[in-house]
């Protein structure tokens, strides 16, 4: 009967839907470039969900579909929350014994979704870039100071994490029997190490040195980053040279930047594995485990003026972003859910020996639906950030190709003009913002 | 089951490894302040700019003549370290000395890329708005020309052995002289830290 109890309370803990099923019509609707309705299917999630332990994961969500809906102060209010809740998580313990026990008991999905490093600094990004549109430049760049921050923080965390998971590594290679858990490993095209997002400094960059009062020599200090990590594209020598001109008091003439947001970040599906373990009594762990997988091809962009083309440069491969967290949480993921799942096999079991056929009955269905994996991800990511820019024509008329679909756009008046350009799935239209800086 | 309970162990144990956090007040330039090898802090700023203020104070370069302080403009300090940094964090230090010392003022009216202050410009726009009184604009010609610029780079660079990392930051400044275009003070002033690196990466 206790045990009887003890298992009916862990079932009401676990949940149902995965979040790759509850985010089946929204992922939909984002795709097929509805974003309209993306943001109603995301507003509605979160009126459901603002005090559940997804709560995080779908702010984010609405504040990426707001945002793509030309919705941007209602978006930036959906990152605040977001903001709001990793800040509370923060504030708490790092290792929490209630929180390692749910999670041992029943499966890492029922723990709250705290928010990956790279979701802090897109954050802040997405803000920055949300009041450069409403035409607010002191709280974007407070934005991008942010997300510098976090940023540095992540790299230190980072470094943090590839220790201890070297000695989660070993832990588990000491207690399996020899499986193949490499599969679960994501092929990465590209890894920029311990850097976050490129992006974010990029951008920042160029808020610094066209709008900030001071600090504008930082520019060159990010520029130069990001030209190191990515292997010393053309694209940012020239502009490390541009910059640094200007700083030094040239004058320069009007430019457009385009900002290309292609594809979706990859997704997380669930494998589910038997483990042998090496121990007598529990031969096998049936456990689950989150495996990434990439979505759609890179799609090359490029800026037409006249016959001449500009092609795009890939200043950010979110899949490698996102990849290259996957692969550092993964040893201490797959030791958390090999623990659980051992756990539960020896809760099992006991019920079974002590409650007959009833108890066998409700181990099972106990092993059965705790296990499973956390498919939590941010998935209105994009899948690259490209950027081109161009001194703006007299007209002010651009082409704008990203794969096969083309777009018009003329383009502000101003010094520095910027157009944001969102692509979703192949065939789905484009979606074309742009702001001034100066 | 052993393997099992160790398998738990290692996932939980470190949940037992928790900390509390403390804050509290220290001196800005005390021994209790937090030392980074590959970073400029506090200290740092304090010490460099203590030592260019007095090395410019010293060498003559700004003399105020019948009691008349000279008029400085900053030029471009160049940030050639591998960390965002405020640059202010040294002029400021450098300024506030040489104002209070009565040998120099800074102009905010004039920079490289514009006034580092734009009320000078605003006030004087108001002239053509019959809403403000006359009387009590500015005049024309009122605005100071700078005597001299101060301009500079900050410079970093890294050296590693084995765990030990040290990292150098080099403060260098030039006093020009707008009349002639002659530098006629500069200084360099060094840092160098020490520490050892946590090992850490794949």
């Amino acid at each position: 009967m206790r045990w009887g109890c003890l298992l009916g309370f862990v079932l009401l803990l676990t949940g149902c839907a995965s979040y790759e099923s509850q985010t089946g019509a929204f992922r939909g609707a984002w795709n097929g470039g509805s974003t309209g309705q993306a943001a109603q299917i995301a507003s509605r999630e979160v009126g459901k969900r603002s005090d559940s332990r997804d709560a995080v994961v779908w702010f984010l969500e609405q504040g990426a579909a707001l945002r793509s809906d030309g919705q941007f102060a209602a978006s930036n209010h959906a990152f605040e929350q977001a903001e709001k809740r990793i800040a509370f998580y923060d504030r708490q313990a790092k290792l929490r014994l209630s929180r390692e026990t749910t999670g041992l008991l029943t499966n890492l999905a029922t723990l709250p979704y705290e928010g990956r490093g790279y979701d802090r600094v897109m954050l802040n990004t997405y803000q920055a870039l949300n009041f450069l549109q409403l035409g607010q430049a002191e709280a974007a760049l407070v934005e991008l100071r942010q997300a510098h921050t976090a940023q540095d923080a992540e790299v230190v965390r980072n470094a943090r994490r590839i220790v201890a998971a070297r000695k989660s590594a070993g832990e588990y290679e000491r207690a399996i029997r020899g499986v193949q858990l490499d599969d679960l490993q994501p092929d990465l095209a590209l890894d920029y190490g311990a850097f976050v997002n490129p992006f974010t400094d990029f951008l920042h960059a160029l808020c610094l040195w066209s709008l900030a009062a001071d600090d504008r020599e930082n520019a060159l200090v990010s520029l130069r980053r990001i030209h190191s990590t990515l292997g010393g594209p053309g694209f940012l020598a020239e502009e490390i040279k541009r910059v640094d001109r200007i700083l030094g008091g040239a004058k320069h003439p009007d430019l457009t930047y385009v900002i290309f947001e292609t594809g979706v970040a990859p997704i997380r599906r669930e494998v589910r594995l038997d483990v042998p373990l090496r121990s007598e009594k529990v031969r096998y762990v049936a456990a689950a485990f989150p495996r990434l997988e990439p979505r759609g091809r890179p799609t090359p962009a490029h800026i037409a003026i006249g016959g001449e083309r500009h092609e795009a440069t890939l200043i950010c491969d979110m899949d490698a972003v996102v990849g290259r967290d996957f692969r550092t949480e993964l040893p201490a993921v797959v030791l958390r859910t090999l623990a659980a799942a051992a756990a539960k096999a020896a809760i099992a079991k006991k019920v079974r020996e002590e409650s007959g056929d009833l108890g066998a009955i409700a181990a099972l269905l106990y092993q059965a639906t705790t296990a499973q994996a956390d498919l939590r991800t941010w998935t209105t990511l994009p899948k690259a950030f490209r950027v081109c820019r161009v001194e703006t024509p007299g007209d002010r008329k651009l082409t704008l190709l990203v794969g096969p679909q083309k777009n018009e756009v003329t383009v502000n008046t101003g010094r520095v003009n910027v157009v944001c350009v969102k692509s979703f799935a192949p065939g789905a239209p484009l979606q074309i913002q742009q702001f001034r800086l100066k | 089951m052993k393997s099992g309970i160790k398998l738990i162990a290692a996932a939980v144990l470190p949940a037992l490894a928790l900390g509390c956090a403390t804050a509290k007040y220290i001196d800005h330039d005390g021994r209790d302040s937090v030392v980074n090898v590959g970073q400029i802090n506090t200290q740092d700023w304090i010490r460099a700019a203590d030592e260019l203020t007095q090395s410019l104070l010293l060498s003559g370069a700004i003399q105020s003549v019948a009691g008349k302080p000279k008029v400085l403009m900053i030029g471009r300090i160049k940030n050639n370290t591998t960390q965002h940094i405020d640059t202010d964090s040294l002029m400021k230090k450098i300024r506030v000395a040489l104002n209070k010392g009565g040998r120099a003022l800074t102009t905010t009216a004039v920079g490289l890329d514009g006034p580092e202050d734009a009320s000078s410009k605003a006030v004087r726009e108001l002239r053509a708005d019959d809403e403000f009184n006359q009387a009590t604009l500015p005049g024309k010609g009122n605005l100071v020309s700078p005597d001299y610029s101060l301009s500079g780079k900050i410079i970093q660079n890294d050296a590693r052995a084995g765990r030990i990392k040290q990292s150098e930051f080099a403060f260098q400044l030039s006093l020009t002289d707008l009349k002639t275009g002659l530098a006629v003070w500069e200084e360099e002033k060094l840092i160098v830290k020490q520490g050892s690196r946590a090992a850490v990466g794949w």
